[in-house]
């Protein structure tokens, strides 16, 4: 694990805008916290920008894949499948805890109440679960899953309102900690079917949308 | 108009102007169709927010990168028309989306007039402000997008960009000039119009600069 990670960062200077990404990353985040901790809201909003640098990072994994050393190195494949998973992973779940955390304490002030907090946590998971897939296939099928990406973030947006919270009465029962524990749970079943998916779409071709994207980047 | 059409479409997938120019005008008019007598005119600020949605989304697909200091205009730079033929192409899109608010806008505000509830001078009025409006902000945030090349990046942060435009002109047509009347409603219109031509002049230019830029060596 340590020598994959090793090996992952000595990769990572092959990626074409490293430093712009890494910028872009921190501006997304400072949307995301602007969202989540200034402006708490009942959009997801908060959530979805804390979570958008997920694929970035994703993406500065894969990208280091575009360099000809990399093309003919015995570690292709592994660049591809496992390398992106070992930043991804961890930075997922800590960016899910911090929303997590911060969702229990405004239940505990009292600024929202608990079935809406909890309700918020679990339409979170399901948008980090339904991010990750997207990952996983956004390379393959770009238009697909970007459309797909974007047609559940407007579903979750207008499922998860104040006075809506059946996804916490119904799946959780009514408790925060069967909340937090089933969004914990979804959070797992997305990081498994993503890297499942990297593995099963492997050999199929880039989409060609990120063929061109490729092309216009890696000079 | 043959070659119009055909320099046009170098650049801007059929799909993408069919959906755009035909799909969603009609998807939004029905949508309004079932709302307008709920919101009133507010189905207006509805139907111009979706379709500045629905073009950030749109660009990625056409014109994306074409201000990015490392784009290349590939075999376009072969060409003794490639000067023309760029401003071909800006113009023409630039056009097409201010055809695609008025097909999205004008059948809505006849909707809204058909209702009878609000004062149709002040209606059109404000959907001629938000065509112009809506233009405007489409294209002053396609000029900082234009640059950004990687996807995950254009879209969470053009999101952002459009969302704060959106809400600019809405809440300066919308609140400030239709609902509170502080402002004569010709005072946005005229503003809208005066900034929609000049951004429009400002993005042919910037695309034809990016141009030149491209015959340069690097530093």
């Amino acid at each position: 694990m340590m020598n994959d990670t090793k090996k992952m960062l000595k990769m990572a200077k092959y990626t074409p805008g490293i430093k712009t990404q890494f910028c872009m990353v921190l501006v997304i985040w400072a949307v995301g916290f602007l969202y989540e901790f200034l402006l708490p809201d009942e959009f997801l909003l908060g959530s979805m920008y804390l979570l958008m640098p997920v694929s970035v990072v994703y993406h500065v994994a894969y990208m280091a894949n575009t360099s000809a050393l990399m093309q003919s190195s015995t570690l292709k494949k592994h660049s591809q499948t496992v390398f992106p998973y070992i930043f991804v992973v961890p930075f997922t779940l800590v960016v899910f805890s911090l929303i997590v955390l911060h969702r229990i304490a405004l239940a505990k002030n009292g600024t929202f109440e608990t079935s809406f907090s909890g309700n918020y946590i679990i339409l979170s998971a399901i948008l980090t679960a339904a991010d990750l897939i997207f990952i996983s296939l956004t390379y393959k099928y770009m238009l697909t899953s970007i459309i797909s990406l974007v047609a559940i973030i407007i579903a979750l947006m207008l499922t998860g309102t104040r006075h809506s919270t059946v996804l916490f009465d119904k799946l959780a029962g009514g408790s925060m900690s069967h909340a937090i524990g089933l969004s914990y749970v979804l959070v797992i079943f997305g990081i498994i079917t993503a890297i499942v998916m990297s593995f099963a779409l492997y050999r199929k071709d880039l989409s060609k949308t990120i063929y061109k994207q490729l092309g216009r980047i890696s000079k | 108009m043959k070659k119009i059409l055909k320099t046009y479409r170098t650049f801007c997938p059929d799909l993408l102007t069919l959906a755009t120019l035909l799909v969603c005008p009609v998807v939004i008019f029905l949508m309004n169709m079932a709302l307008v007598s709920e919101i009133g005119y507010l189905s207006l600020i509805f139907a111009s927010v979706w379709m500045l949605y629905i073009d950030y989304f749109g660009d990625y697909f056409a014109y994306n990168g074409v201000l990015a200091k490392d784009y290349e205009y590939g075999m376009l730079r072969c060409s003794l028309q490639a000067k023309d033929l760029l401003k071909i192409g800006a113009v023409t899109d630039q056009v097409r989306r201010l055809i695609q608010f008025t097909l999205s806008i004008v059948p809505t505000m006849l909707l809204v007039m058909s209702t009878g509830k609000e004062n149709n001078l002040r209606i059109i009025f404000m959907s001629l402000s938000l065509i112009f409006g809506m233009y405007a902000a489409n294209t002053a945030s396609l000029l900082l997008l234009r640059k950004v090349i990687t996807y995950n990046i254009y879209f969470s942060l053009g999101c952002f960009i459009v969302t704060v435009l959106g809400c600019a002109v809405a809440f300066l047509v919308g609140f400030l000039s239709y609902y509170l009347r502080i402002i004569n409603p010709a005072v946005p219109l005229f503003v809208s119009l005066f900034i929609s031509l000049h951004i429009t002049r400002f993005m042919v230019k910037a695309m034809q600069n990016n141009y030149y830029r491209s015959f340069k060596e690097a530093d």
